[in-house]
């Protein structure tokens, strides 16, 4: 059975790091409610290029939640090139929703990331 | 099935939208790098009618497979004196003023708490058909493939028809063509109509199974990929871009080591087909062998 569909819009917000492992991330995404963290979700991330669009799968990733971090969940996923890459929520409890952010990867030092080049941009 | 071997046939068919698209165009002898036009007017043309005006999904696919059949009538038109090189410049030209319009446009609603509507380069979301209706991923996937398996039926029987081999002689000689009373530009015209069809019922699908869609994903690269299918495919038979797309996605997609040099490997797999098989894998001459073997023993 479906889990029902929600009529108000979710918020996300998502943070990277890279990690030691080339082209590996360490994320977490805080999602919001009418300003509440929306707890107990299951959600799988899926990553594609908008530049490309159909072509680059990367297979998608659960996201789990953190511990004494409501709405905060955390996944590592493994994109296939710098760039654009727009991350896919998409929620199956304890509402269906899909939601979205593009966040800029670039390459260079990893450890000199600066945030505006991570920075994100909510579509949903 | 897995929400990752879903979403990637799902992609396969909706892909294949657009190589068929290419394919029409190739079959009457032009090469366009603008089908991704067509497919994003079909995209916006349903994301507006779902999302913003809440129509039937059956009106919206067909309104964006008229609107891309209209579009891609309007540049042949424009360009009807134009072959070769130039109408595939044309093609990108018209591709590019309509992805850099579609920037340019902001009228972003509120419906629902929700933010749709066009919004630029922030592109159009919630466009959520599928979550209304109950879709899951493998639904659309079955909604797809059916779609796709509809066209290429189509196709199938209308190679049989004279039509179809006037286009072809229009597409290796239009001149031997006019010489025997065909009217290449009217045969071009309708294909590259035709063309824009397929492509804006694509996009439509598209559009229902992203939920969201923004102009930079209507970009070259996508005209392109489009296609090298069927150029890889071959224009022997409708079956041919469908093979070229099986060879990007599902081949080089399956070889998780090739990853970032993925794209590479592509290049480097269309120069070494285009020389091995000038024609592409399923080229005219193939399929006629294959027809005359097959005619051979049912005989």
């Amino acid at each position: 059975m479906s889990s029902p569909v929600l009529a108000q819009a979710v918020k996300s917000k998502t943070q990277c790091k890279p990690t030691d492992a080339k082209l590996t991330y360490e994320c977490t995404v805080m999602l919001m409610l009418d300003g509440k963290p929306v707890t107990g979700a299951d959600i799988m991330v899926k990553a594609d290029m908008p530049a490309m669009p159909m072509a680059h799968n990367v297979k998608p990733v659960p996201a789990k939640a953190m511990h004494h971090a409501d709405g905060q969940y955390s996944f590592q996923i493994e994109l296939e090139m710098f760039g654009e890459w727009k991350f896919t929520y998409d929620l199956a409890k304890p509402f269906r929703d899909r939601l979205g952010e593009k966040i800029m990867f670039s390459s260079g030092d990893p450890n000199e990331m600066k945030k505006e080049k991570m920075g994100t941009h909510r579509h949903n | 099935m897995s929400l990752y071997v879903a979403s990637t046939l799902t992609n396969v068919a909706l892909i294949s939208f657009l190589a068929l698209s290419a394919y029409l165009v190739l079959v009457v002898g032009e090469v366009s790098f603008g089908q991704q036009a067509f497919f994003g007017i079909g995209a916006y043309v349903t994301a507006t009618v779902t999302a913003i005006f809440g129509g039937h999904v059956v009106v919206a696919l067909l309104l964006s497979t008229i609107a891309g059949g209209l579009a891609a009538l309007l540049l042949a038109a424009l360009v009807i004196r134009l072959s070769g090189l130039y109408f595939a410049i044309a093609s990108l030209c018209f591709a590019e003023l309509l992805r850099l319009t579609l920037l340019r446009i902001r009228i972003p609603l509120e419906i629902d708490g929700r933010t749709t509507g066009m919004d630029g380069p922030e592109g159009f979301s919630n466009i959520r058909w599928i979550f209304e209706n109950n879709f899951e991923v493998t639904d659309f996937l079955i909604l797809t493939v059916l779609c796709l398996a509809a066209l290429l039926v189509l196709l199938f029987f209308f190679e049989r028809t004279t039509i179809m081999l006037r286009a072809r002689l229009v597409g290796k000689d239009a001149i031997l063509a006019q010489s025997l009373g065909i009217r290449p530009a009217q045969y071009r015209l309708a294909f590259i109509g035709l063309s824009g069809m397929v492509a804006g019922f694509g996009g439509a699908l598209f559009a229902l199974f992203n939920t969201h869609i923004e102009p930079q994903m209507f970009g070259v690269m996508l005209g392109v990929h489009a296609l090298a299918y069927s150029i890889i495919g071959g224009l022997g038979a409708p079956l041919g871009p469908l093979i070229g797309v099986g060879i990007d996605i599902g081949l080089l997609e399956s070889i998780r080591a090739l990853s970032e040099y993925r794209m590479i490997a592509f290049g480097g797999l269309v120069a070494v087909l285009l020389i091995l098989f000038p024609q592409g894998l399923l080229s005219p001459r193939v399929v006629n062998q294959l027809r005359a073997r097959i005619w051979r023993r049912r005989v």
